[in-house]
């Protein structure tokens, strides 16, 4: 019974962050459409780079993986990579260009253009510019667009639900059935594979696994995340607690479009993420049901939280 | 017993090894660029203007509106590409008594903090903004006024700022400077200029490159205007 309310509980979390998520990219086109390319990018940068890191965590919370007895669980995840102070505002600079590709009436005029303001996670009460630079001299300052959501995180929340058992195979499943919104509907999967090794080295004094996750995030339209995850996790299980480690090589990417208002035109460009690597800390607790706690560093730190029914 | 005591530590063990994954930051990942540094080409540009604006401004210690006044303020709408206000204040000395500005010999011409004079570039349409403090030795007979050395300021555009320093020019209650220097650090570069009594003046920028600057406009060139 008690489990039941907890199920129940997580889901009604889960909606309202996943319905959170839904309005928020609805109003990231809102913004992103009032600026052009370069400006978009140095803006989102954050997320292109902190989204993949937040897909790629906690992926497992055991390397135990039974080799001849049926295993399966259901739960949700919350992951959040924590960005540097830095990260809440950006600063591009375009050197030795033609002005009139920012303001029309200065078409010839060679100079530097400068790009500033928060991006997406920094300040929502102040606004950007784009600041046109002649012979030192500033010559246009045009206002842009404040931040989206004043924080340090980069949240994500996903349902998960693996099945194995058979020759130390596990089957993980991440899935979010599609949201409709003013930009399109909002969905998410991912699938992966692991493997325990000591099904080859049962004399190891710990449990080794092996696993793969490929994952795909879409908001309408305008954004699409891909992460993919090759990690090598390491175990040792108590009664009740599990204490766990990983490495991962990962990657991720981020395509954005949608189109400037300024000029009509189609807006479209794709960025990998900075974070290749990773290294897992974790503890799972083991009591009618399984919840962990992780922490993953590479170039950016990434807590998460799991909370999975099963056995 | 033993079991339990190996569990705590293994705990406290991952608690620790948590903490210090903790203390990792993550790197900076949005764009911070700098400001390319200005060119010599620039610094020249720059110095122009502030010639240019030091041309229109330097003549007005010595053209008070009211005599019998001890502290005069000068108003600019536009006139000259100028908006703003400076204020002069007459003296008998850098350490003397206020005195009428048709009787001092002494000035201070400055503008208050944060309430720069704008000077707007002619052509590319951009702003500058002039703090200024310049101290003069007044000579009511010859209608002349001496800059000191220690006088200058700053003009800002954007995230670009250089500083002047101005010494020994010479400038009467209209027309151009007649004499003395002016030298201007723009990045890492330096430009010096002399006054001399016409509008066409010569710059050097780092000690070997020359331009010509016509103070009429700010304008600056590689050879002599014609």
């Amino acid at each position: 019974m008690r489990s039941s309310y907890t199920a129940v509980l997580a889901v009604a979390v889960l909606s309202v962050l996943v319905a959170g998520s839904a309005a928020s990219a609805d109003e990231l086109e809102d913004l992103l459409v009032q600026v052009g390319r370069d400006y978009a990018v140095g803006y989102s940068s954050p997320l292109i780079h902190g989204f993949g890191p937040s897909q790629n965590a906690n992926l497992f919370h055991t390397a135990a993986i039974p080799r001849t007895r049926f295993t399966f669980g259901v739960g949700v995840k919350f992951m959040g990579t924590y960005l540097a102070a830095e990260d809440q505002s950006f600063r591009t600079v375009r050197s030795n260009i033609d002005l009139g590709d920012y303001d029309p009436s200065f078409a010839g005029q060679n100079g530097t253009v400068v790009m500033a303001g928060p991006t997406l996670f920094g300040d929502t009460e102040t606004d950007g510019a784009v600041i046109g630079y002649a012979n030192g001299i500033e010559v246009f300052r045009e206002s842009t667009i404040p931040g989206l959501v004043d924080t340090r995180w980069v949240p994500m929340v996903t349902p998960e639900a693996y099945v194995g058992g058979l020759a130390g195979l596990k089957l993980i499943v991440r899935y979010m059935p599609s949201i409709g919104t003013d930009i399109g509907d909002v969905k998410y999967w991912g699938i992966g594979g692991q493997w325990n090794l000591n099904a080859v080295a049962p004399t190891l004094p710990v449990d080794v696994m092996i696993g793969y996750m490929t994952q795909k995030f879409e908001a309408g339209s305008i954004v699409e995340a891909d992460a993919t995850s090759l990690h090598l996790g390491v175990s040792k299980s108590l009664p009740a607690l599990t204490f766990y480690g990983g490495f991962a090589k990962e990657s991720s990417s981020m395509d954005v479009t949608y189109v400037y208002e300024g000029t009509g035109t189609d807006v479209s460009f794709a960025v990998d993420g900075r974070q290749e690597t990773r290294f897992t800390l974790g503890l799972t607790l083991d009591i009618l049901m399984k919840l962990n706690v992780e922490m993953g560093h590479g170039d950016l730190t990434t807590y998460s939280a799991g909370l999975l029914f099963g056995y | 017993m033993k079991t339990d005591s190996r569990r705590i530590l293994s705990a406290l063990t991952v608690l620790a090894l948590l903490g210090l994954v903790a203390g990792c930051e993550s790197d900076a990942v949005a764009p911070q660029d700098q400001l390319p540094p200005l060119m010599a080409q620039d610094a020249a540009y720059q110095t122009g203007l502030v010639a240019a604006a030091i041309t229109q401004i330097g003549p007005r210690l010595m053209q008070s509106t009211n005599p019998a006044k001890q502290v005069v303020d000068i108003t600019w709408a536009g006139e000259h590409s100028l908006t703003g206000t400076v204020h002069i204040d007459y003296r008998t000395g850098p350490d003397g008594a206020p005195a009428a500005s048709s009787e001092a010999t002494w000035a201070r011409l400055y503008t208050d903090a944060g309430e720069p004079v704008v000077y707007t570039v002619p052509d590319l349409g951009g702003q500058t903004m002039f703090d200024l403090d310049i101290m003069a030795n007044l000579d009511q007979g010859a209608d002349q006024a001496t800059i000191l050395s220690g006088s200058g300021g700053t003009m800002a555009s954007g995230d670009n700022v250089v500083t002047f320093a101005l010494a020994g020019i010479v400038v009467g209650s209209g027309g151009y400077p007649l004499d003395g220097g002016m030298t201007i650090t723009a990045g890492e570069h330096t430009a010096e200029v002399m006054f001399n009594g016409t509008n066409i003046v010569t710059m050097i920028v780092d000690s070997s490159a020359t331009y010509f600057i016509d103070l009429d406009t700010g304008e600056v060139t590689t050879g002599v205007p014609v």
